[in-house]
């Protein structure tokens, strides 16, 4: 295996990585407008703090 | 080397571009943490001139590959984690099933993180949802069913319809199975399975295979070995496949193929012996050499997986063994016919049978035994059967009757079922009787109840089952004859004859009130005289008579006042006072007289007896002629139609006038219409 091969299998890898990401995000998005659309004041406050610990985090 | 020139060439020319994306490669694994010094070294190789890697040298890219590969698989999943662990409160807190637009979104986006962590694109989808939906329900099917294919393929056939979008794009499409659908697919095994059945589960699943053109055909063909290719060989190997090193490449070939082999071979043996299959099949492997290198170690691995098993489990290796004549693997030079045998003898004499095991037990038998021979094979099945018949006799004898009766023989059976018997028996008599009508009645139950009824030996048996209502039964309904009953009870008597006359007495007395006692009565009385004939000789007849019967006249005048007497039983004791010598009959007419009551049953006595004993008594002085009166009107009484001959012996003791005598014939004239027993008059 040369050394572009051995880049581009590298590479192959980080793009799916970065695929994965935005999808991610989307998703995140998507829990993010759920949780807004949560009437309950006390479950919404509890959401947004999971929310809050979960973009900390990733 | 023209490759490697040209290769040279192009970096060259993309050496900015190169150096970019070096750049932004280290950056992005520095992202995942990967150690420096690490990567310096492999940055080094990256900037240097040689292309070609040393796969004997220190470096180790694809180490760093699987690395990488292994870091961002790693930190996906922890994210997906995270995704999953914010989106499942939300229902449990915030009660959204009274919103459904919002539980149907949350819904959504569980399915969607479900979908990203099985690996679909969920942006840019590969497949149609139907066709992704056929892939979720081939997945299924295939992970529950994964160590039963018979299972698998009903599966699959009654979930057709929800597979049907996916064998139409794999019957328009047969290429993409290899690079879209394989790798959907969740575990290896599940893989083979597709690759394997690829054109049976399109039939099960209503495609014609026959009908589909030729050319589809071909091409899913050559995507199965394709796949079996890459399945055999992953991309690590295949490089190391690609090495000009043929000795070594053929070694890592053969070593591979095991490694695989035997790593399945105590999971899923079926597997494993597919892989070995596929293995031997030249259009995978086409190095002949390599074949039989794989060849020669299977069968030296399984050689030694036999040896390790044959003492603590030798049902595996018979299951082995089957596997792989199943697989039409051959097996003579892994295990030869004989140690076979010894291995299935040896299995069987380890398994105790029950009534937990016995099923599973026959099964086995039924699959193994062909690895004996004949007479091993029925000695075998002979003890299970003895083993079985401790508690589970019944059972086994309904279950494969007509099958082993016709290996093993009536005989075998019937030893089999006496013994059992015998066992019940010992119990008591009513669990030997209801052990007799719980028989099969294809093992001739009714020969046999009737058979250990009649051999039955011991009294306290016999008389229970006398008093039981069942026994009662199978008399009044012919089952069991009265008459070879009794004869086996007097054969029984006259047992304890010789053994003790107190034991045949009690027997005697406790005989039900409806059983024939007469007919006992006569046989005791029969065998008294016949003992008497044949077993004494004639000087010392007389003491010895006397001492044998010194203990036996109870039952004998027992017998004879019984209410039960008649005149066939008169006659045979009254062949006993004839034949019984002086001093028997002295002793047995004090015994009569001393009895008051029994005086008057002398009137059943024969004529001959009757004078004989007249005789005797006057000689001895032992009656006075009232008593003697009595006797007479007794006889009278009893036998008015012999009045001659009563007037005849009782003349010197019995003052007869003749108008008594008259009047006695007047008597009996009177009842001449009438019913008179003229019986016996000898």
């Amino acid at each position: 295996m040369n050394k572009i091969e051995i880049k581009n299998e590298i590479l192959e890898v980080m793009r799916s990585y970065g695929k994965f990401q935005k999808t991610k995000e989307k998703l995140i998005k998507r829990i993010n407008n759920l949780c807004i659309n949560i009437e309950n004041e006390k479950v919404r406050m509890k959401i947004e703090k999971i929310r809050k610990d979960l973009m900390e985090n990733i | 080397m023209k490759n490697k020139e040209s290769l040279k060439k192009l970096e060259v020319v993309d050496s900015k571009q190169e150096r970019q994306e070096t750049s932004l490669l280290l950056k992005a694994l520095d992202s995942f943490g990967v150690s420096s010094k690490r990567w310096e070294r492999e940055l080094d190789f990256l900037e240097s001139d040689d292309t070609d890697t040393d796969l004997d040298g220190d470096l180790d890219l694809e180490g760093l590959i699987d690395d990488v590969g292994k870091r961002v698989e790693e930190k996906k999943k922890d994210e997906i984690k995270k995704l999953k662990k914010t989106i499942l409160p939300i229902e449990v807190d915030g009660n959204l099933s009274n919103i459904s637009e919002l539980s149907k979104e949350r819904a959504d986006i569980i399915e969607d993180i479900q979908k990203v962590e099985e690996g679909f694109d969920i942006e840019n989808p590969e497949f149609s949802i139907e066709v992704q939906q056929s892939i979720e329900v081939l997945n299924h099917l295939c992970s529950e069913n994964i160590h039963d294919r018979q299972k698998l393929y009903d599966a699959i056939y009654h979930s057709n319809q929800d597979l049907v979008p996916l064998l139409k794009y794999m019957e328009k499409n047969p290429k993409e199975l290899i690079t879209k659908v394989l790798p959907k697919i969740k575990n290896l095994e599940s893989r083979l399975i597709l690759i394997n059945e690829y054109s049976v589960i399109l039939t099960l699943a209503g495609v014609d295979v026959i009908a589909l053109n030729e050319d589809v055909m071909t091409q899913a063909k050559y995507s199965n070995d394709d796949i079996k290719d890459n399945l055999l060989y992953e991309k690590r190997e295949k490089d190391l496949l690609n090495s000009k090193n043929e000795k070594k490449k053929n070694a890592f070939i053969v070593e591979d193929c095991l490694d695989r082999i035997m790593g399945k071979i105590d999971t899923n043996i079926e597997w494993a012996l597919s892989i070995y299959s596929a293995s031997l099949d030249e259009s995978v492997i086409g190095d002949g050499k390599i074949r039989l290198e794989i060849k020669k170690g299977f069968e030296n691995k399984i050689r030694e997986i036999i040896n390790g098993l044959k003492d603590v489990q030798p049902f595996e290796v018979l299951k082995l063994y089957s596997l792989l004549q199943k697989n039409e693997i051959n097996t003579d030079s892994i295990i030869g016919v004989r140690d076979l045998g010894y291995v299935t003898e040896d299995a069987f004499s380890k398994t105790t049978v029950n009534s937990e095991n016995y099923q599973e037990i026959f099964l086995k038998f039924n699959e193994y035994s062909v690895f004996l021979e004949k007479y091993r094979s029925r000695m075998i099945l002979e003890n299970i059967l003895i083993e079985l018949s401790g508690d589970n006799l019944l059972l086994a004898l309904s279950l494969h009757d007509r099958e082993y009766k016709k290996t093993l023989g009536r005989d075998f059976f019937r030893e089999i079922i006496q013994k059992r018997f015998n066992d019940e028996l010992a119990k008591s008599p009513l669990d030997a009787l209801k052990f007799c009508e719980e028989l099969p009645d294809s093992t001739d139950s009714l020969e046999y109840h009737y058979s250990m009824i009649l051999g039955l030996k011991d009294k306290k048996s016999i008389l229970s089952l006398l008093k039981s209502n069942k026994l009662k039964d199978r008399i009044e309904k012919n089952i069991i004859r009265r008459y070879d009953l009794e004869h086996s009870i007097l054969s029984l008597f006259v047992e304890g004859l010789e053994s003790g006359v107190k034991s045949v007495v009690d027997f005697y007395r406790e005989l039900p009130d409806d059983f024939n006692k007469v007919v006992i009565s006569q046989k005791i009385v029969s065998h008294f005289w016949l003992s008497l004939d044949s077993n004494l000789p004639e000087k010392e007849k007389g003491i010895k008579t006397k001492e044998y019967f010194a203990d036996k006249l109870d039952i004998l005048a027992e017998m004879m006042w019984s209410k039960d007497s008649d005149n066939n039983m008169v006659w045979q004791i009254s062949n006993a006072f004839t034949n019984g010598g002086g001093v028997v009959q002295l002793d047995m007419i004090k015994d009569i007289v001393k009895r008051d009551n029994r005086l008057t049953t002398l009137a059943k006595l024969n004529l001959g007896s009757l004078k004989m004993m007249y005789d005797r008594i006057v000689a001895e002085d032992l009656l006075s002629d009232d008593e003697f009166k009595k006797i007479y009107n007794a006889c009278l009484k009893h036998r008015p139609q012999d009045i001659l001959f009563f007037r005849e012996i009782f003349k010197d003791k019995v003052d007869i006038s003749d108008d008594d005598y008259a009047a006695s014939l007047a008597e009996l004239y009177k009842n001449q219409d009438e019913k008179i027993f003229f019986g016996n008059s000898h």
